[in-house]
């Protein structure tokens, strides 16, 4: 495993790389997609925890922050929608370069799904699988902060009014259903979805932990069946 | 991008199973002492809550100062160390091993421990064991319960209706904390004294203190005052739990009275950040002050980098 920086020298992006561990006749690899702010916090331990199941059957993992996130470098306010998605697309090149992958999944958790999925439409020949974990409704992509009061937080402003929130919110979801790769998996584990919530893309309702809320009960606990339930499906 | 600092994550420990990013000053710049090692708060990774410790990293070193910030054992990236320690041994462990590589690595003999909460008990915990440690920045440390503490608690419970039904029904801390103190009062038989475990935690965190003092490390604790949740309820709350230790002299305390645990607010960080890199820049050095230039330093700590702007494992 290791972890190092990469991207530009004017955008230093900070990553995990985890080899895989199993031999598979083909190369495989996911880049996996946080969420921010205290949502990556408390979800770091269930992305690590994917990270070492999907290296056990065979994939090559790339877990990274967005710039402005995490150990990236930039300030906090500094990131931006669009600017992510670009940043995703540096990461798709870096995981490529390192595991020798044509192609790779994309494993995305609350706005990584979000992110994944604007990123995946505008790449539709490079993603192989696409996942999306519990993707932002366009009220919770307004927000200026997640969980925060706007006054308590350092986002950047222009985050509201991005185009990512009229195209790529989970309710406009369906309608992108094309741009999509064929091989996208909706996941959902807080609550089933209305019977025609996401059109004709599939999604799956796993009854289990919210990874992303640190709630006092069950602080650090690990969604096993929802982890388990994407290695299956992108196997 | 003009910075006034760089970054480098490393794998380092007995295995190289453990995992930190090490923020340094830009090369111009001369490094000061102390360097900084930041704690993981609880399970929370490297990066701390609302990214707190990496704004304070990045801004304590555009001032000069070596910052490290690492995973314990078993949390964010590190591996768990497959030993026989139990948790409290493990972190003692891990963070020997930090200093020793920022020893080894960047010469450093001189370093602050920064914690919150479970961080902070950690590093009381282990600077009083460890020369290479000059001082603690505590926030939010365990501080025992106090007379006044209970009328402050109880005070601030007293107008929700939940907390009435929850006395009413003989649920809830407080109830069970007041029938505990009334049975040890008139004498019955406490059969499991809550108190008990109280008093020990007490005895313990009485006795870091002395050895923290007695080995003349500079002390900085921080309270917050936000919502009631058990914790400490006033400034003084600190001496008057540790009555036998002289820290109103000895610490320097700040009490953050709008804060919450996690500094959730951007202006109470913003505070905290201030409070911190003064104290520390006004640090005393008792050793050699002449300072080592970047460039030297980071000769000395990487000599031959990995490819890859990072290492491996």
């Amino acid at each position: 495993m290791t972890s190092f920086h990469f991207g530009s020298r004017q955008r230093r992006l900070f990553g995990y790389y985890e080899p895989a561990l199993a031999n598979s006749s083909r190369v495989r690899a996911v880049l996996l997609c946080h969420p921010i702010d205290n949502e990556q916090v408390f979800a770091y331990r269930t992305m690590r925890q994917l990270a070492a199941r999907l290296v056990r059957v065979g994939f090559h993992v790339l877990r990274f922050d967005y710039f402005g996130t995490g150990d990236s470098y930039g300030d906090t306010g500094e990131g931006d929608f669009a600017s992510w998605c670009e940043d995703i697309e540096t990461a798709i090149e870096e995981l490529k370069d390192i595991s020798g992958a044509t192609t790779v999944n994309l494993a995305g958790l609350r706005l990584g799904a979000n992110l994944s999925a604007r990123v995946a439409a505008h790449r539709p020949k490079e993603i192989s699988k696409l996942i999306l974990w519990e993707p932002l409704a366009a009220e919770e992509l307004s927000a200026s902060g997640f969980g925060c009061p706007a006054p308590q937080t350092d986002r950047n402003p222009r985050l509201i009014g991005s185009d990512i929130v009229e195209g790529f919110a989970r309710g406009a979801l369906p309608s992108k259903a094309a741009l999509l790769p064929p091989s996208t998996l909706v996941l959902l584990t807080t609550k089933p979805p209305s019977p025609t919530e996401f059109g004709s893309l599939a999604v799956e309702y796993v009854a289990d932990a919210s990874a992303w809320i640190e709630e006092r009960l069950d602080t650090g606990s690990i969604p096993t069946g929802t982890l388990q339930r994407i290695v299956d499906w992108l196997q | 991008m003009t910075v006034g600092f760089s970054e480098l994550a490393v794998h380092f420990g007995r295995s190289a199973s453990l995992v930190g990013i090490l923020t340094r000053p830009s090369s111009e710049l001369p490094i000061r002492r102390p360097a900084v090692v930041i704690l993981n708060t609880g399970i929370a990774h490297r990066t701390g809550h609302h990214r707190m410790y990496v704004k304070m990293a990045r801004a304590l070193a555009s001032l000069g100062h070596l910052v490290f910030r690492f995973d314990f054992s078993g949390i964010g990236d590190s591996v768990s160390r497959g030993d026989d320690l139990n948790p409290i041994e493990a972190h003692q462990a891990d963070l020997a091993e930090a200093l020793d590589w920022l020893a080894t690595s960047c010469d450093v003999n001189e370093a602050v421990l920064i914690g919150l909460c479970a961080g902070a008990e950690i590093a009381l915990r282990y600077g009083h064991s460890d020369k290479r440690v000059a001082g603690l920045v505590l926030l939010d440390p365990t501080i025992p319960p106090t007379a006044r503490f209970y009328a402050h608690y109880i005070g601030g419970r007293i107008t929700q209706l939940r907390s009435w039904w929850s006395f009413v029904s003989g649920r809830g801390r407080i109830f069970e904390e007041l029938s505990e103190r009334a049975r040890m009062a008139f004498g019955a038989a406490a059969p499991q004294p809550v108190s008990a475990a109280d008093h020990r935690i007490r005895n313990e965190l009485e006795q870091l203190y002395l050895k923290s003092l007695d080995r003349n490390l500079k002390v900085l604790i921080v309270l917050t005052g936000g919502p009631l949740d058990g914790r400490q309820s006033y400034r003084e709350q600190l001496f008057d739990a540790f009555p036998n230790v002289p820290l109103r002299d000895r610490v320097s305390l700040e009490y953050f009275r709008e804060a919450d645990h996690t500094f959730t607010s951007e202006r109470e960080r913003a505070r905290l950040q201030e409070l911190v890199l003064g104290w520390i820049t006004a640090f005393p050095t008792s050793r050699d002050p002449s300072p080592i230039s970047g460039s030297d330093a980071e000769r000395k700590a990487f000599g031959e980098r990995p490819g890859r702007d990072g290492a491996s494992l």
